[in-house]
């Protein structure tokens, strides 16, 4: 060995390469986690995104589909219940003859009772009273909740009329308000 | 002006930076192979090619080209360069022999200078204290030799001191020579070391006293012992070297003597003589050996009743090779092969120690000091070649992120960002589904009264066996503190009159089966969802009171009251619990 030269190669040849081959090693391990580790947030932010994204497809599909029922629902709501209602069985009552579909009674009422108490949705409550024969009557109950659907029924009582031909009913019903 | 040689382009590592040290040998490194080819740090003699010079008189008297493969050498005679030959005339000598000579797979040559030219002994100084090691003692005359021979006034550039020990010797005030030869040939060998540097063409050189090796050789031409003292006469054309034995064999004392200008011998006999007494060595036999290659056997030293020994005769000796070439390219005793002469503890040291192929003309310190060592070599070899593989690899490593980072840059998944998603959107969508699904149980067909009507159809289907006097129908919320949806009872009242089949008929409803049944029934016919008796959140009960009808008069058929024999009062209740499809949502749809 030659003192003369040992040191400074140990030093140049050796020490200097392995510290910058290590450094560069250091400094490219370094930059491929860092990279891998914004990689595997934005990935995971991607699949969060993406996941959303496809729910809300899913979401808008089933909106789409709903919107034509709701749309139709809330048509119900355009004109006040009340004055559809008794709107609609002067309509239904010109269907029948004389004695064989009569409406004796309409109140409506301001609050909320029947099924409607049980909810915080806005309601009002219906009563009428009926003459008829037992399948005039029937009819317009179809006719009037059918076309009717926010009329939710909260009692009704049938007895026959004094003169045993007819019948009388009497109807409360919940009629949901949107408003 | 002269072009400086390559050693001479070289500047000592003393005057550069460490820097320019690393330059310097990196330099050597990368244009020479002195990291690859061992031979540019191994002794000449250790080579496979080496080229013996035999130095006699005032010029080179002979040479041959020794080539050793397989423990074979084989010499071949080649034109003896001239000792005064300037670079030039050198590297054209050099160059012929690479190319007539050496053939294309020697790596290296060594040039072996045999010194028959000059030989003079020093006196050792009486020593205080003689070392126990003749090795320590050879390190100091070779480094100090002013601290060992006495009146020593030479400068060291110009003479070379080496020391030869007498192993046998009893004398512990004498235990060897010092070895004194000029230096004049030692720009003829750095010439040839030059040569390598330039050429990139290992070529070692060493200085060797011709006498010396001779005297290594005694025991080929003197296989046994004579069996008394001896003195062994070396005769070279300018000098002679004479070395007694004492009867074991062991060598006591070297001496040299010049030769006349005439080149004839003084008188050698009267030397011999004085020196036996002094050794007090009784009648010793005196052995001649001539060892000139310019004269003849006539300039040999003339002694009486002396033998003259002719080495060319020697078994396994080449003939006309001289014998100093043979014997320092010769391979060692083994212990087993030690014999004779050869077994004395002076030959058996000589041989191990190699003390007769000392090198007297080596390159000077500084020159040494110049180029880096073997160790130094390797450690750039290979730290070249790790940098090398670190650097491969680290473009590997460096490629792979790269890719790696361009494959990421181009993942949508890499640009997206989290401000992009709208998630309120969805959180919007969701509460319209939410309000959609409230609106639908809101206007769900919970309780109709046609089917309620069609529901006492179905419970009574003779008409003419029943007389039903009222039907109340009910429907209850049931409300509980923090739930999402309300529970419900839906009851139906039935009063009225019936005839036995009538009764028999209630009789049947009045069961779950039953019940279930007409629910069943007026459910399929309605289609209203309500009365479907098969949910698990539903309960069905009904209970049916009959009695005798006091006021039954068969015979009275004005009143329908009193046509039939039994009153009966029938309830049905009808429960759904809150987790029911038709329980009451509690909130409001927005």
């Amino acid at each position: 060995m030659n003192p003369f030269y040992k040191e400074s190669i140990i030093f140049f040849g050796v020490v200097i390469p392995v510290l910058i081959v290590v450094g560069a090693f250091a400094l490219v391990l370094h930059y491929k986690g860092e990279l891998e580790q914004s990689y595997a947030v934005k990935r995971s932010a991607y699949v969060e995104i993406q996941k959303i994204e496809k729910q809300r497809r899913a979401l808008e599909t089933t909106v789409g589909q709903q919107d034509p029922h709701m749309q139709r629902w809330m048509a119900l709501f355009e004109k006040p219940t009340a004055s559809a209602v008794n709107g609609f069985l002067t309509e239904v009552q010109k269907k029948f003859a004389g004695e064989d579909f009569q409406q004796i009674a309409f109140r409506r009422g301001n609050s909320s009772g029947g099924i409607g108490g049980a909810s915080a949705q806005p309601s009002i409550q219906i009563q009428l009273g009926f003459r008829g024969t037992y399948s005039a009557l029937q009819n317009a109950f179809v006719e009037l909740e059918s076309s009717m659907p926010q009329l939710q029924l909260d009692s009704i009582k049938v007895t026959p009329n004094v003169n045993n031909r007819v019948l009388n009913a009497d109807l409360v019903y919940t009629a949901w308000q949107n408003e | 002006m002269d072009t400086l040689t390559a050693m001479e382009s070289l500047v000592h590592p003393t005057e550069l930076s460490a820097w320019g040290r690393f330059l310097q040998a990196r330099s050597l490194h990368r244009e020479t192979n002195r990291s690859k080819n061992p031979d540019w740090y191994r002794p000449a003699l250790a080579l496979n090619c080496q080229l013996h010079l035999f130095a006699e008189g005032e010029g080179i008297a002979t040479a041959r080209l020794a080539s050793r493969s397989g423990g074979l050498v084989t010499w071949t005679e080649v034109e003896p360069p001239e000792l005064d030959a300037d670079l030039e005339t050198l590297r054209g000598y050099l160059a012929n022999l690479r190319s007539e000579h050496l053939s294309g797979k020697a790596r290296s040559l060594g040039v072996v200078l045999h010194l028959a030219d000059e030989f003079a002994i020093s006196e050792i100084a009486p020593l205080h204290e003689v070392p126990d090691d003749l090795v320590e003692l050879k390190f100091l005359l070779e480094e100090a030799p002013q601290e060992v021979i006495e009146g020593q006034t030479h400068a060291a550039d110009q003479v070379s001191f080496r020391f030869f020990p007498y192993p046998g010797t009893e004398n512990m005030q004498q235990p060897g020579a010092a070895i004194q030869i000029s230096r004049k040939h030692q720009e003829f060998l750095r010439l040839f070391r030059d040569l390598a540097e330039e050429t990139k063409f290992p070529v070692r050189t060493m200085g060797l006293s011709a006498p010396l090796v001779t005297l290594a050789g005694l025991p080929r031409i003197i296989p046994t012992l004579p069996g008394q003292p001896f003195c062994v006469v070396l005769s070279y054309s300018t000098f002679s070297v004479l070395a007694f034995f004492s009867a074991e064999g062991e060598l006591l004392m070297l001496r040299s003597i010049r030769n006349h200008s005439s080149g004839v011998a003084p008188n050698v006999g009267a030397v011999v003589h004085t020196m036996s007494a002094a050794l007090e060595l009784d009648d010793p036999v005196s052995l001649v050996l001539p060892l000139s290659q310019k004269d003849g056997r006539d300039k040999v030293p003339q002694l009486q009743n002396a033998s003259l020994l002719d080495w060319n005769e020697i078994e396994a000796v080449v003939d006309g090779v001289p014998f100093e070439f043979q014997v320092a390219t010769g391979e060692k005793l083994a212990p087993e092969q030690r014999q004779g002469l050869a077994g004395t503890r002076t030959f058996d040291e000589i041989d191990t120690n190699e003390w007769a192929t000392q090198d007297f003309l080596a390159p000077s310190q500084e020159e040494s000091e110049m180029l880096p060592g073997t160790v130094e070599m390797k450690v750039l070899r290979f730290g070249g070649i790790g940098l090398k593989v670190a650097a491969v690899l680290l473009l590997l490593a460096g490629g792979w992120t790269g890719l790696r980072a361009f494959q990421i840059l181009r993942d949508p998944a890499w640009h997206a960002k989290r401000e992009d998603v709208n998630a309120t959107a969805n959180q919007l969508l969701l509460q319209r589904i939410e309000n959609f699904k409230k609106w639908d149980s809101f206007l769900a067909d919970r309780s109709k009264a046609w089917v309620s009507m069609e529901l006492l159809n179905r419970l009574f289907p003779n008409s003419s066996a029943v007389v039903v006097t009222e039907l109340n129908h009910t429907v209850r919320p049931e409300t509980m503190r923090d739930q999402k949806n309300a529970s419900l009872v839906k009851e139906w009242r039935l009063n009225g009159y019936a005839n036995e089949d009538a009764l028999k008929h209630l009789t049947t409803i009045n069961t779950r089966e039953g019940i279930n049944e007409v629910f069943k029934g007026v459910h399929e016919v309605t289609g209203d969802a309500s009365l479907d008796p098969t949910h698990d959140t539903r309960n069905l009960v009904v209970d049916l009171k009959a009695s005798e009808n006091k006021r039954y008069k068969p015979d009275a058929p004005e009143s329908l009251d009193s046509q039939f024999p039994f009153q009966f009062n029938l309830t049905i209740s009808q429960r759904f619990t809150a987790d029911d499809e038709l329980a009451i949502p509690t909130s409001a749809a927005r």
